[in-house]
C-alpha cells in the first residue's frame, strides 16, 4: 500500500527477515570455502576462484529453489507466509549472487585471453546440437538477463506502473529462468561432476519444486471444478454454503463459472464479497482475514474495505467487490463482477437466519 | 454440496508483517530460522565434500626461475634443457594471459637461451610462463646441450581422452579439464597456448601428448570445438629423442572424433 | 560468428547507452508525469528504479509522452 516511494520501505520485520537471509548465505558461502580448504590443499588444491563461483552458483540455485517453493507451501501452510512476504528481498539478493558468479565465470574464463570477454562468451562455443558440448553458460547469461529484469523492476513502483496484470506476467518468467538454470547446471557443472550427489540434489530440487506446484494447482482445480451456481432470471447466483459455515472474520472461496475466484467474508455477523485476487501482486485474499475492520491480504497485508472494495484511506487501491444475497438459509454471490470499490450492502447473517 | 468449496483457512491467526506476529508462526519461526541456517551449513559442507581433486598440479607463482637450453619455436615454443639425470626435459613456454608466446620465439628458433619466469607443472610434466619483460627470453653462447632433439615418428596410434590446454592443465586453473573449462581452453588453445591430448590408458596411465597438425604445424582451428570433450583421436605419434614424459601426436582434424 | 557477436554487442552497448541516459532524464523528471506518487519521493528511490528505466526505456518513452497527448486532446 503507497502513497509516496521510498527506495526500500525498510520495517523492523524487513530488517530482521533481510539479516536472517543474509546470515544463511554467509553460513552457507563460508562453510563451502572454510571446508573446501581444508579438505583440498597444497599441490590438490582447487583455484580460489572456481571454489567462488561453486559456492556462490549453488547458492544462487537453492535460494531459486527457496523462491519458487514458498509461494504453494504458504497456501499448503500460512506459517510460511513470514517467508514470502518479504520474497522480493530474497529475489534481489539472489539476483545478486547469480551476477557475481557470471561476472567471476566471464572474467576467469573468459579474460585474459585474445578477444574480448564477451565476445569469447558468444563464439568460444557453439556446438548446440550436442549434448555433452552444449554451451551451458549462455543458458546461465540468459537466465541471469531474466533475473536482472525481475530485480529491477521488484519495486513497487513497477508493480503499480507496469500495471498489476504485466508485472506479474513480468515476474512469472522466473519459472523460464529456472528452467534455463536446471540445464545451464545440468550441462555445465553436473557434466563434470564424477559423483551421484549433484545429480540426485538437482533432481530432487526440481521434483520438490514440481510436486508442490502440481499439488497446488491440483488442489485448486479440484475446487474450481464445481461450485453449485443456480440461474434466475439470466443472473447466475453461486451457492457458497450456510451463513454458519463462513467463519467469523474469515472468508470462504467459490470459483465463478468464468474462472475468477471470488472471496466471501463475514465481519460483525454481516456478509460481503471481493474478488479473490489482491491489486498489489494477486494475493489470495480468500486466505487473508479481517483486521480491524478491513480485509487483509495474507502476503503483504494489503488492506480493503469489505463493504466496498477500497482500501482505507490514504491509500488508494481497490478491489472489485460482488453482491451477496441470502437464499432459503444459504448464502449466495452474484457471478458478476461490480467495477472496482463498487459499494455493496453487506447481508445481515443473523437476520436472514432466522427466516429461514 | 459444501465439500466442493475451499475449506475455511485453518484457524490460524495470518501474518502481517506491521502487525505484532501470532504466537502460533512465532514458535514455527523461533524453531525455522535456526533450521535453515543449520541446514544452509550442512548443504556447503556436504557439497564443499562432493568435489573432487583436481590433480596435483602447481603454479610456482613466487620468485622467477631461470632455464638455459635449446628453443624449438614452432608451432609450439619448448625448450629443451638439461635435466639432472641426463635426460632432456621439455619445457614448454608460454606468456601470461591465454597468450602463446610464438611471436617472442620465432627469432630464436634453434639457439641457445636462457629463458625466466613462473613454473607451472604437473606429474613432470612443466611450462614456463615468461616474464613480460625482454630479458626473460635471451639467447646464450654456451648451454649444456647445443642442438633440440631430432624428433622421431613412433607410428600411427589411436587415444582416448581430453584436449587441454597446457597452462591450465599444468596448473594455471584447478581443474583445468572439463566442461566447465571448456570456452577457458578453447580461448587459450586460439591464443597460442599448446594443446595436449591427456590420454587415458586402459590400465589407469594418462600419457601427455602435444598436438600439432599432419604436417608439424598449430592444429587446425576446425578442431577448436572439440578441446575439453572427451574424445577419440587418430594420429602419428612422434618422440624427441632422449625426452621423456611429452610425446607429440600429429592428427587431421577429421581424424578426431567426440565420443 | 565473432562479426555477429561483436555486432549484436555492440547494438546492446547502444542500448544500454540510451537506456542510461534516459533513465537519468526519465528519475528526474518524467518519472512525476507518469505517476504523481513518486514525485515526492528521494534520491535512494530514483536509483532504486534506474536500473529498470534503463532496461525497459522505451516502454516507459511511450508512457512519458502518452499523457501529454490525452492532455492535448482533452476538454
Amino acid at each position: 500500500m503507497s502513497v509516496g516511494y521510498a527506495a526500500i520501505q525498510w520495517s523492523k520485520p524487513k530488517r530482521r527477515y533481510d539479516l536472517i537471509v543474509g546470515l544463511a548465505i554467509i553460513a552457507y558461502i563460508g562453510t563451502f570455502m572454510l571446508v573446501s580448504k581444508m579438505l583440498w590443499t597444497g599441490a590438490s588444491a582447487i583455484s580460489d576462484e572456481v571454489l567462488i563461483l561453486r559456492a556462490l552458483g549453488s547458492c544462487g540455485f537453492i535460494l531459486l529453489h527457496i523462491i519458487l517453493c514458498i509461494g504453494p507451501l504458504a497456501r499448503f501452510d500460512p506459517r510460511w507466509l513470514p517467508v514470502l512476504f518479504n520474497r522480493r528481498h530474497l529475489g534481489v539478493m539472489t539476483f545478486f549472487i547469480a551476477l557475481a558468479h557470471g561476472v567471476i565465470a566471464i572474467g576467469y574464463y573468459h579474460g585474459f585471453g585474445t578477444i574480448n570477454p564477451l565476445v569469447s562468451l558468444l563464439t568460444s562455443n557453439t556446438e548446440f546440437a550436442s549434448v555433452q558440448a552444449f554451451p551451458y553458460q549462455l543458458l546461465g547469461v540468459v537466465a541471469l538477463i531474466v533475473l536482472f529484469l525481475l530485480a529491477a523492476t521488484s519495486h513497487d513502483f513497477w508493480n503499480k506502473n507496469l500495471s498489476a496484470a504485466t508485472w506479474k506476467r513480468l515476474h512469472m518468467s522466473v519459472y523460464g529462468a529456472y528452467v534455463l538454470l536446471v540445464a545451464h547446471v545440468a550441462l555445465g557443472a553436473l557434466q563434470n561432476d564424477r559423483g551421484l550427489l549433484g545429480p540426485i540434489a538437482t533432481v530432487l530440487g526440481v521434483c520438490t519444486v514440481g510436486v508442490l506446484h502440481l499439488l497446488a494447482a491440483w488442489r485448486e482445480r479440484n475446487r474450481d471444478l464445481s461450485s453449485p451456481t443456480s440461474s434466475v432470471a439470466g443472473e447466475e447466483w453461486i451457492d457458497v454454503g450456510t451463513p454458519a459455515e463462513i467463519p467469523d472474520d474469515r472468508a470462504r472461496t467459490v470459483c465463478a463459472p468464468g474462472g475468477e475466484r471470488i472471496a466471501i467474508f463475514k465481519h460483525n455477523g454481516r456478509i460481503s464479497a471481493v474478488t479473490n485476487v489482491c491489486a498489489h501482486q494477486g494475493g489470495p485474499l480468500g486466505e487473508g482475514a479481517i483486521i480491524d475492520g478491513c480485509i487483509t491480504c495474507p502476503w503483504h497485508g494489503w488492506q480493503y474495505k469489505p463493504q466496498d472494495g477500497c482500501a482505507p484511506p490514504p491509500f488508494q487501491e481497490k478491489v472489485a467487490t460482488y453482491r451477496v444475497r441470502i437464499s432459503a438459509g444459504r448464502v449466495q454471490v452474484n457471478a458478476r463482477a461490480l467495477p472496482p470499490g463498487t459499494p455493496t450492502d453487506p447481508v445481515s447473517a443473523r437476520s436472514e437466519a432466522a427466516n429461514v | 454440496m459444501s465439500e466442493h468449496l475451499l475449506p475455511p483457512p485453518r484457524d490460524q491467526a495470518i501474518y502481517v508483517n506491521y502487525l505484532p506476529m501470532p504466537v502460533g508462526i512465532h514458535r514455527f519461526l523461533k524453531f525455522a530460522v535456526p533450521a535453515v541456517l543449520w541446514i544452509m551449513c550442512a548443504l556447503a559442507f556436504v557439497w564443499a565434500r562432493s568435489q573432487y581433486s583436481p590433480g596435483n598440479a602447481v603454479w610456482e607463482t613466487g620468485k622467477p626461475v631461470e632455464f638455459m637450453g635449446v628453443l624449438g619455436a614452432a608451432p609450439y615454443p619448448v625448450l629443451f634443457t638439461p635435466a639432472k639425470d641426463g635426460t632432456i626435459t621439455a619445457v614448454l613456454l608460454v606468456e601470461q594471459g591465454k597468450f602463446g608466446t610464438q611471436k617472442r620465439a620465432a627469432a630464436l628458433s634453434g639457439q641457445l637461451v636462457r629463458v625466466s619466469g613462473w613454473l607451472l607443472h604437473r606429474e613432470g610434466r612443466q611450462i614456463l610462463e615468461l616474464e613480460p619483460e625482454d630479458r626473460a627470453l635471451v639467447r646464450i653462447t654456451d648451454a649444456a646441450i647445443t642442438q633440440a632433439p631430432t624428433l622421431r615418428e613412433l607410428g600411427s596410434v589411436t587415444v582416448r581422452g581430453e584436449i587441454v590446454d597446457g597452462k591450465c592443465y599444468l596448473g594455471a586453473m584447478k581443474p583445468g579439464a572439463g566442461k566447465t573449462h571448456k570456452e577457458c581452453a578453447t580461448l587459450c588453445i586460439r591464443g597460442g597456448i599448446p594443446p595436449i591430448v591427456i590420454a587415458f590408458s586402459a590400465d589407469g596411465s594418462t600419457e601427455y601428448l602435444l598436438l600439432q597438425s599432419e604436417s608439424g604445424e598449430a592444429i587446425d582451428p576446425a578442431l577448436h570445438h572439440l578441446i575439453a570433450d572427451p574424445v577419440e583421436i587418430r594420429g602419428v605419434k612422434h618422440q624427441w629423442l632422449g625426452v621423456s614424459g611429452l610425446g607429440v601426436l600429429r592428427v587431421r582434424a577429421a581424424d578426431v572424433r567426440r565420443l | 560468428m565473432q562479426t555477429l557477436a561483436e555486432l549484436s554487442l555492440l547494438a546492446l552497448l547502444a542500448y544500454t547507452l540510451v537506456g542510461v541516459a534516459f533513465g537519468i532524464a526519465f528519475v528526474l523528471r518524467g518519472v512525476s508525469v507518469i505517476d504523481p506518487a513518486a514525485s515526492t519521493a528521494g534520491l535512494g528511490f530514483k536509483l532504486t528504479i534506474l536500473p529498470g528505466c534503463a532496461a525497459l526505456w522505451p516502454l516507459l518513452l511511450v508512457k512519458w509522452l502518452r499523457p501529454k497527448r490525452s492532455l492535448r486532446a482533452g476538454p
